[in-house]
């Protein structure tokens, strides 16, 4: 791994050149709210602490597209999304949720739509300082070792810059004169302190590592009774959630014609009634408490036995979102300590 | 080779009507100008008393029907265009739950608000509470909505020109909403029906930082009881909370929140 230094007043410039390698996207402030989105300059890039409100999973994984028309001679797939990308400012947290998102879309035989989204975005992240709600250390997701092709670690004066690609090697070239290679002993103490001035920051955690065997001792527990009383089944957690996946697919027939149309694909989320409904009427998980326990359960145990770890990125996005205050914060307290917080 | 004869397949015949409302649920349809050459072209429209007038009435495969039943004379006319038609549809928030007209429904008051509005006047028609359509005849499917999505409506009307089952839509405004990455108006103790409320608006409220009204009727998996209380939680009284819901939820919302 090479690791450069370069100095703040380039970050500007070195960040504009990279419309070469494809469109410019970053977190952006839209009517008050921070959304991933598409760029014309850097200057229009909110760099901050705070999350987007919907994570990096829609660059990729899109909310709402027709994946193609279909009509008497077959399908034809919309791969129209598919552009050469820069995501600029992308955290920790949500580096490791497109790995975890890897997992699952990437396996055989990989998602169309994902693989060519993955394939044609570069990644440039950005460190960040712990928000209110941040759980990353608990998951041990606030270091990233890969998934990235440029990673920048803010150090006041300077950026201490992690090439994680040729990709990334190729970028910093563009540039050359902007980077030192002499990484010096004062700077090294400079990245240790604020290190643990990073970890000192974070005002919550959680028992991560204790959640499978919890969750598998909890299965017939009163407190999925009590947390479906309180849910609203409004669906934002697993909207807003990093690795949450899950959608559904309609077919819109063309008023026109009886055999041509369009297949749409949508988020959805198994906090809906209809998720785990099958003919016939029988729906598997029609109660609130199975619904939540099946969310909590796959994020925080069996997501974990297919793919070799859990699927919570420790965002803290649900801990800001739910209305009623049901997250992986209040539901691992509530069975660590049986009992639900009023 | 035989060539293969192409035998003319008869256009689904189908006819709109309205009774009382505002008649925008089917200015919807008129206004879709994506679609609605192709809707014309697709079916053989046999009554759409505002694209054309003089209809003839005759048998129907499916009927789309506008507004609350309001009148004596409405109430005959729906049975009639009942008997004709295979499929019903009940379009916008009016034919689905009775619409702002009903959000008095069943409080037995309706003798007394009539005679304090319009006096003791003789009718054309004797008017009636005013009631959404399932209340005097079978709907098949619903269209909620004030107005109707011209999206969700022309996907209802492909499958049933074509004799597939609509999909019906069980989803809250807060599906659309979050889809719309509009900040959730309940963490800032906003009266907000969006969990209660049917989807398919596109969250077109929210989209604009105002709180959801719940006009697409309710939702029937809503955690009604739950969100009550949040919203009394905020400072709201419960009067004020079903006042509220009752302005759309017409005859619809009454089962939902009668144990509240």
């Amino acid at each position: 791994m090479r690791i450069i230094k370069m100095y703040k007043k380039f970050l500007e410039p070195f960040l504009e050149c990279l419309g070469q390698f494809g469109r410019l996207y970053a977190p952006v402030r839209k009517n008050g709210v921070l959304t991933y989105g598409p760029i014309e300059s850097i200057s229009e890039a909110v760099f901050s602490d705070e999350h987007p409100l919907i994570p990096i999973k829609k660059l990729f994984h899109p909310m709402k597209f027709d994946m193609f028309r279909f009509g008497e001679s077959g399908f034809q797939p919309d791969y129209s999304m598919v552009e050469k990308r820069v995501i600029i400012g992308v955290h920790p947290c949500e580096i490791h949720s497109l790995l975890r998102l890897d997992d699952v879309f990437m396996a055989d035989p990989p998602d169309p739509y994902y693989s060519q989204l993955r394939h044609n975005s570069a990644i440039l992240g950005f460190s960040c300082m712990p928000t209110e709600n941040s759980l990353c250390t608990s998951t041990g997701t606030d270091i990233v070792e890969e998934g990235y092709d440029l990673f920048f670690i803010d150090l006041d004066q300077f950026y201490l810059v992690w090439v994680g690609s040729s990709l990334g090697h190729d970028m910093i070239l563009c540039h050359d004169e902007f980077f030192e290679d002499e990484v010096t002993h004062e700077d090294i103490a400079k990245y240790v302190a604020w290190r643990e001035k990073r970890n000192l920051a974070f005002k919550k955690s959680f028992a991560f590592r204790n959640m499978p065997d919890l969750m598998e001792l909890s299965y017939n527990s009163e407190i999925w009774e009590q947390f479906g009383k309180k849910c609203l089944s409004c669906g934002q957690c697993s909207m807003v959630c990093p690795t949450c996946n899950c959608y559904d697919t309609t077919d819109v027939l063309d008023v026109s014609n009886k055999v041509s149309g369009r297949r749409e694909r949508m988020w959805d989320s198994c906090m809906f009634v209809d998720y785990s409904l099958v003919a016939g009427g029988h729906n598997f998980r029609a109660t609130r408490a199975d619904r939540l326990k099946l969310w909590y359960t796959h994020k925080l145990k069996t997501f974990g036995k297919e793919y070799g770890r859990p699927s919570c990125v420790g965002c803290g996005r649900c801990v800001d979102t739910c209305p009623v205050d049901i997250n992986v914060l209040t539901v691992s307290q509530a069975l660590s300590a049986r009992e639900v917080p009023k | 080779m035989a060539k293969v004869k192409d035998t003319p397949v008869q256009k689904p015949r189908i006819g709109v009507y309205g009774f009382t409302g505002c008649a925008g649920d089917q200015l919807i349809l008129i206004h879709t100008e994506d679609e609605i050459l192709n809707l014309f072209a697709a079916a053989d429209i046999r009554s759409f008393v505002m694209a054309s007038s003089n209809p003839p009435e005759g048998d129907l495969d499916v009927a789309f029907v506008e507004g609350s039943i309001s009148t004596e004379e409405e109430r005959e006319h729906i049975q009639e265009i009942r008997k004709r038609a295979k499929i019903l549809v009940a379009i916008g928030n009016c034919a689905v739950s009775g619409g702002p007209q009903a959000m008095f429904a069943n409080d037995g008051s309706f003798a007394k608000r009539l005679r304090d509005v319009y006096g003791e006047v003789k009718f054309i028609t004797d008017p009636i509470e005013a009631a959404p359509i399932d209340a005097h005849v079978t709907v098949d499917y619903y269209l909620p909505g004030c107005p109707i999505d011209s999206q969700q409506a022309f996907a209802l009307i492909s499958r049933l020109l074509h004799g597939a089952d609509p999909e019906p839509s069980l989803h809250p405004v807060c599906h659309e909403c979050k889809l719309h990455e509009n900040r959730c108006l309940l963490l800032d103790k906003k009266l907000c029906f969006g969990p209660l409320t049917k989807g398919g608006c596109g969250s077109a409220c929210p989209n604009h930082g105002l709180p959801c009204v719940g006009c697409w009727g309710p939702q029937a998996d809503g955690n009604f009881r739950q969100h009550f209380e949040l919203l009394q939680s905020f400072g709201l009284s419960k009067e004020e909370v079903f006042r509220r819901i009752k302005n759309y939820g017409g005859h619809k919302i009454l089962e939902f929140i009668k144990d509240i």
